[in-house]
């Protein structure tokens, strides 16, 4: 125990600035235990199996999606948080993973509330959105020629 | 757990530009967690487009999964989750000191990688076996079940989704490589690891785009 204590002390006493040390305490966490790996793998295993039966349950197909994403989120909190050892490492790894994961809610939320909204102004305003013509492969971009496509090129 | 930080001494890993290994550590794990933000922005784009096709056509996409094997999808899914415990032992080996264990651990998750794309690799095959190819390629065999026109669109994604990720997988194989001939010269320790680490990071982003591919593109019908 003493011989412990001693070795932290003159590892404290090689370091150069307060700042280093800060960064030493971030970086020598613990180890996990093996078991909890395991175990963690064990649920992120029945979770697949969970999301297979969710896939076949007969319910709308929006509840099924929900359903699987809401499983997904969990699956990956669970990665980021044990498998990427998030749980005890620096706050601040946490904050920059959140940011972009902010960043990419807010671009999901913009654009797919903007899909939403075409349908809003087709219904009200009466104007007329690509997507009713798109249907009939019309300006798909690459997409195979179509009768339709060559009658309208003339 | 006996103490093996030499923070005083300098290290032969220590680049001339860090004042300690712990440094070293800090700033070298803040790197690859800003390029992990990096990456999930990266593929956000494609999930945000997956989300604008099944909204825009919900007919074709349903149709275009019915060729999804979901069993062999499951498989993949498995098996990166199996790489995945085995990349987290392999850093807890390294950082213990166990360089056997760190081999063993690391050419474990190398496997499954070369599993994963074998079977990603044979679904492809089935797919263009079929004729569906992406964009103006798309042309369907006679006996195929899809022959929409329109499902080109789908599998053009599908595409591009599951080939971003296999490469990867390809570049994290090719990281892992090289990780092994450093841990076989016996460079990894509780003291010097953080490249060991940031490898193990790249790989569980990897699966955790796996994690959203897989429900998303086999199993939401």
């Amino acid at each position: 125990m003493l011989k412990i204590v001693r070795n932290k002390k003159r590892q404290n006493s090689s370091e150069h600035s307060s700042g280093d040390q800060k960064h030493s305490h971030n970086n020598e966490h613990g180890l996990l235990p093996v078991r909890l790996y395991v175990g963690i793998f064990i649920v992120l295993l029945m979770m697949i199996f969970m999301n297979i039966g969710i896939s076949m349950l007969p319910i709308p197909s929006i509840w099924i999606v929900s359903l699987l994403i809401f499983v997904a989120i969990i699956q990956t909190i669970l990665v980021a948080v044990f498998y990427m050892e998030l749980i005890h490492e620096d706050k601040f790894y946490s904050f920059v993973f959140g940011s972009a994961v902010l960043f990419m809610l807010l671009f999901f939320g913009i654009t797919l509330g903007e899909i939403r909204g075409r349908d809003f102004f087709t219904a009200t305003e009466g104007v007329k959105m690509m997507r009713g013509v798109d249907q009939n492969g019309n300006f798909a971009p690459g997409g195979p020629k179509l009768e339709k496509k060559s009658e309208g090129s003339h | 757990m006996s103490a093996h930080n030499h923070e005083g001494e300098h290290s032969k890993f220590l680049a001339h530009h860090f004042k300690s290994m712990s440094q070293q550590t800090a700033a070298g794990k803040l790197g690859m967690w800003i390029f992990m933000a990096q990456e999930l922005l990266f593929f956000s784009g494609l999930f945000c487009a997956y989300g604008f096709m099944r909204f825009m056509y919900p007919d074709m996409v349903t149709q275009g999964q019915s060729s999804m094997d979901w069993r062999l999808g499951g498989i993949n899914s498995v098996i990166l989750l199996v790489s995945s415990l085995t990349m987290s032992l392999c850093v807890r080996s390294a950082r213990s000191n166990n360089k056997a264990g760190t081999v063993k651990f690391l050419v474990a998750t190398m496997i499954c990688g070369l599993l994963f794309l074998v079977i990603k690799g044979s679904e492809w095959g089935m797919h263009f076996h079929e004729g569906y190819f992406p964009g103006k390629f798309f042309n369907p065999v006679a006996h195929a079940e899809i022959q929409d026109p329109l499902a080109h669109i789908f599998f053009g994604l599908y595409y591009v989704m599951t080939g971003m990720h296999g490469l990867h997988i390809v570049v994290g194989l090719g990281l892992m490589t090289w990780m092994l001939v450093r841990a076989n010269r016996g460079e990894f320790s509780s003291e010097n690891y953080v490249s060991l680490e940031n490898t193990s990071l790249f790989w569980h982003l990897v699966d955790i785009v796996w994690i959203f591919l897989y429900p998303l593109l086999y199993l939401a019908k």
